[in-house]
């Protein structure tokens, strides 16, 4: 068979023959280019690089992914390849990471490179709400002495207008005992949430540079641990996180559908587990973004590593 | 009969020649010098064709890949040695040959000593069992390990290989074929020239991390 035929296999065929599928007829011809043509060996060994660093990428689909499992990772050469691929990933990520402090905002920005722990506290959205209920009870107080100042001033004026500032005050007074009852409720709630044990990290955007990996300590007896992811930047309306075992590839958790937040000038997307689905090793937590056209798109790898005591 | 040898010659520092033939220092220099075509590798072609070999081997799940590959060598090196030319095949082209040969007795050898089958099974066949997972501790310190000699390798590394490579494999999908363009575009080659210049610094660092991690 003549060299030129190297030009007519496809990336799918050499694909395929790098996973063991390639009919045997084309496997035993591509088995002798592979060795005794240089051109056509280089190629090949540059689209194993990027399958297996798809694979690692956790980009791998279908019957690829099934043939990679089965026959790729039957061989000790070749799964320390696999190895190799993920530690230069994580490698490159810790190097994006290295930049993140500096691209994050000092609000953002966690006090401590570990994670902060706050036991026996509720969880961030019942701090929030209170939080917003707080404001505005002190608002609407500080709103109603003004009026009760304005009523005083107005009775020694006209009647008419002294009855529109008392029917203004009954109505803000509806409204604070309205704000009132929610505040009540929030707090009534308050001791549920106080129950669980939760333990926070707040990840910055993965850029280029090297870091040490964020790290969540775990104390015994936690219930859920909350990620608070933050966007580089907010391009999609929801977003999915799929938790998984950098050593493996293996999915450990996947989010729902969840739309970002704002905190501070910056976007974040926050997620909570049950702790006890948490092992002491690495993690990446994988964000893809979701557009309402049905595209999906990763946007960022956000590696941190658990420890539990 | 000489006993085998490490052969160290030309930068090459674990050649292994052994077996039922070895060879003389002159005779693996004429194996070397036959292999170069004329244009001396300082030892970069044996160990190209080597690595080729064993991934030869490898894909038909060969677990002793290494072995069968220096076999293949030697045989050639033999067989040079005992024509003292070989000219119908270019030298890559007869390696593969006896590759085929080495091969096809190791599957004999096999059956014939009743050796399980997933060890010398043909492409499209299952290969051995997969490996048991590793306890969270000790993948975790590999890991560390892998991450640490990474380092170190790169640093052996010309600073613009050691940039190269981490930018090359850099990115996902239509970003990383748009940064490949545009290192191509900014060092002046082709794609096809970068992607082999990034193949062989790949190479030498996997081997590099290999023998780091197993050192360690």
């Amino acid at each position: 068979m003549p060299s030129s035929d190297k030009f007519a296999y496809d990336d799918e065929l050499l694909v395929r023959y790098l996973l063991g599928v390639a009919p045997a007829d084309q496997a035993e011809r591509l088995d002798e280019l592979s060795v005794s043509d240089d051109e056509f060996a280089w190629r090949l060994t540059g689209l194993e690089n990027d399958l297996v660093d798809i694979f690692v990428r956790g980009e791998l689909r279908g019957e690829h992914l099934k043939q990679f499992n089965s026959f790729y990772l039957s061989s000790p050469k070749r799964r320390q390849k696999v190895e190799f691929a993920e530690g230069l990933r994580q490698f490159q990520q810790r190097a994006a990471m290295a930049d993140a402090p500096a691209s994050v905002p000092a609000n953002v920005r966690p006090a401590s490179p570990r994670m902060f722990i706050i036991p026996r506290s509720s969880l961030q959205w019942g701090f929030a709400v209170a939080a917003v209920l707080l404001v505005v009870f002190g608002y609407l107080i500080f709103d109603n002495a003004r009026l009760r100042r304005e009523v005083g001033d107005a009775r020694a004026h006209d009647g008419s207008h002294t009855q529109q500032l008392e029917k203004e005050l009954a109505d803000q007074r509806a409204r604070n005992a309205e704000i009132q009852k929610e505040l009540e409720r929030t707090h009534q709630s308050k001791p549920e949430l106080d129950q669980l044990k939760t333990v926070s990290l707040l990840l910055p955007p993965p850029t280029r540079g090297l870091s040490a990996i964020k790290t969540a300590l775990v104390p015994r007896g936690t219930d859920l641990v909350v990620l608070v992811l933050t966007l580089e930047s907010a391009d999609f309306p929801e977003y999915r996180v799929t938790l998984k075992d950098p050593a493996t590839n293996k999915v450990v958790w996947r989010s729902a559908e969840i739309e970002p937040t704002p905190m501070g000038d910056r976007t974040v997307v926050s997620i909570s587990l049950r702790a006890d689905r948490l092992r002491p090793q690495d993690y990446f937590a994988e964000v893809t973004g979701l557009s309402p056209a049905n595209r999906t798109e990763i946007v960022g790898d956000y590696a941190f590593r658990v420890v539990l005591r | 009969m000489l006993p085998g040898f490490e052969v160290e010659y030309c930068g090459l520092r674990r050649a292994h020649v052994k077996k039922a033939w070895t060879s003389t220092q002159g005779a693996f220099r004429e194996f070397l010098h036959w292999l170069d075509e004329g244009v001396d590798s300082d030892g970069e072609k044996y160990l190209e064709l080597r690595r080729r070999l064993v991934l030869y081997f490898d894909r038909r799940n060969c677990l002793n890949a290494d072995d069968l590959a220096d076999e293949t060598l030697s045989r050639v090196a033999q067989k040079l040695q005992e024509k003292g030319e070989i000219t119908d095949l270019s030298p890559t082209h007869y390696c593969y040959v006896i590759a085929k040969f080495v091969f096809l007795e190791h599957i004999r050898r096999a059956e014939h000593s009743h050796a399980s089958l997933e060890e010398v099974s043909a492409p499209g066949r299952r290969g051995a069992a997969l490996p048991a997972q590793q306890p969270p501790d000790a993948a975790s310190a590999a890991g560390e390990q892998m991450l640490d000699c990474l380092d170190r390798c790169l640093k052996k590394l010309p600073p613009a290989d050691g940039d190269l490579i981490l930018d090359y494999y850099q990115g996902e999908q239509q970003e990383k074929i748009q940064r490949r363009r545009q290192i191509a575009v900014r060092l002046g080659v082709s794609a096809n020239a970068l992607s082999i210049r990034a193949c062989r610094i790949r190479t030498k660092l996997e081997a590099c991390v290999r023998s780091c991690c197993a050192k360690d």
